[in-house]
């Protein structure tokens, strides 16, 4: 059920890979991935977006975002388009995309598993 | 089931590398990749390497990426390279050369860097959409503009729907150097989807079926029983 005055979401399951396997920080991370968006598609794309930061597991390189069923496009964009971290070559996939939460969780327990 | 094809990937320098390559290809859900080079004396090493990727179920094509200076030299390396290489690309940077990689068959896909995109405009269009040749992006062209990406995408975009209206295929491909500039193919789609106005069926598109088209038709060519476009040798008799 999706409350009313609140559009569907979608959440994001990626992958982080860095050069030298480096590990870098969560906010890094969500930092880079906003700088992204926000370089692509502006601040007014951002806002529609309504992306959030769930989850992010520096030692496997999974993590977990939230955004609006129609930006999710454009944030697996944001996410390809992130080529570096910390001045190190790095490469986000998304590794899959769901409408519920605990989906994703159940994958990444798979995955990491 | 549909197949993935990376076309542009940068050919490998050691086994090692290769290995590496083909273990991320096949994870990210890859089937087919192109190996590119860009002087045709590097794919010397193709042969070996190419085993280490068929043995992770990844097929593999050779890939040659002219820069021509005019339509002479392009021609002259079409003519030694064509039948060397499974994909031949070209780098425009000149409107002659430009004009007459879009009217020759033997060309399957058309680049465009930041200083040349202009160059795609309606009769250039018209001559691909004849000779059947693929208009081509890639996502490392894409991250190395930097500031300047707003106003290329600006531009192709334009170009894009000019391709489009033709008919002309489109392909999307990563022009990864090494493993970090590899995306998955969903990703890839996406971009082409976001950046360059494609609907979210031509995206895909781009990175599955107009790249398969492009190899298996050139497969078909370089067989032997090939002679001409819609003409191929069934059977070979003797004579009398």
């Amino acid at each position: 059920m999706v409350k009313v005055g609140r559009g569907k979401r979608r959440y994001l399951l990626f992958h982080l890979t860095v050069e030298d396997d480096f590990q870098p920080k969560a906010e890094e991370v969500w930092k880079a991935v906003y700088e992204a968006y926000r370089r692509l598609f502006g601040l007014a794309g951002l806002s529609q977006a309504e992306l959030a930061w769930i989850d992010y597991r520096g030692n496997s390189g999974f993590g977990i975002l939230r955004c609006s069923h129609r930006a999710v496009a454009r944030l697996r964009t944001a996410l390809a388009i992130t080529g570096r971290l910390n001045g190190r070559k790095a490469r986000i996939c998304t590794v899959r995309v769901s409408g519920t939460i605990k989906t994703l969780k159940e994958a990444l327990r798979g995955m990491e598993g | 089931m549909r197949k993935f094809v990376d076309l542009q990937v940068r050919l490998p320098r050691s086994l090692e590398e290769a290995e590496l390559l083909a273990y991320h290809l096949k994870k990210l859900g890859f089937k087919v990749v192109a190996l590119t080079v860009f002087r045709p004396q590097e794919v010397e090493a193709f042969q070996n390497l190419k085993k280490v990727f068929v043995r992770q179920g990844i097929d593999v094509l050779s890939r040659l990426n002219l820069k021509p200076r005019g339509s002479v030299e392009l021609l002259e390396a079409l003519r030694t390279y064509r039948k060397s290489f499974e994909i031949i690309s070209v780098v425009c940077l000149g409107k002659q050369a430009a004009r007459q990689a879009a009217k020759d068959h033997r060309v399957d896909t058309l680049m465009f860097p930041f200083r040349a995109v202009r160059l795609l405009d309606e009769a250039q269009a018209e001559l691909a959409r004849f000779s059947g040749v693929a208009l081509e992006f890639s996502l490392s062209m894409f991250l190395g503009l930097g500031e300047v990406l707003s106003a290329y995408l600006a531009e192709a975009r334009r170009n894009v729907k000019k391709a489009l209206r033709r008919g002309i295929p489109l392909v999307f491909s990563s022009g990864a150097s090494d493993v970090y500039e590899l995306r998955a193919p969903r990703d890839l789609a996406a971009t082409a989807e976001t950046l360059l106005g494609l609907s979210e069926s031509s995206g895909i598109f781009t990175v599955s079926q107009a790249p398969m088209a492009i190899v298996e038709r050139n497969r078909g060519k370089l067989n032997r029983s090939f002679v001409e476009p819609g003409v191929r040798l069934l059977e070979e008799g003797s004579h009398g």
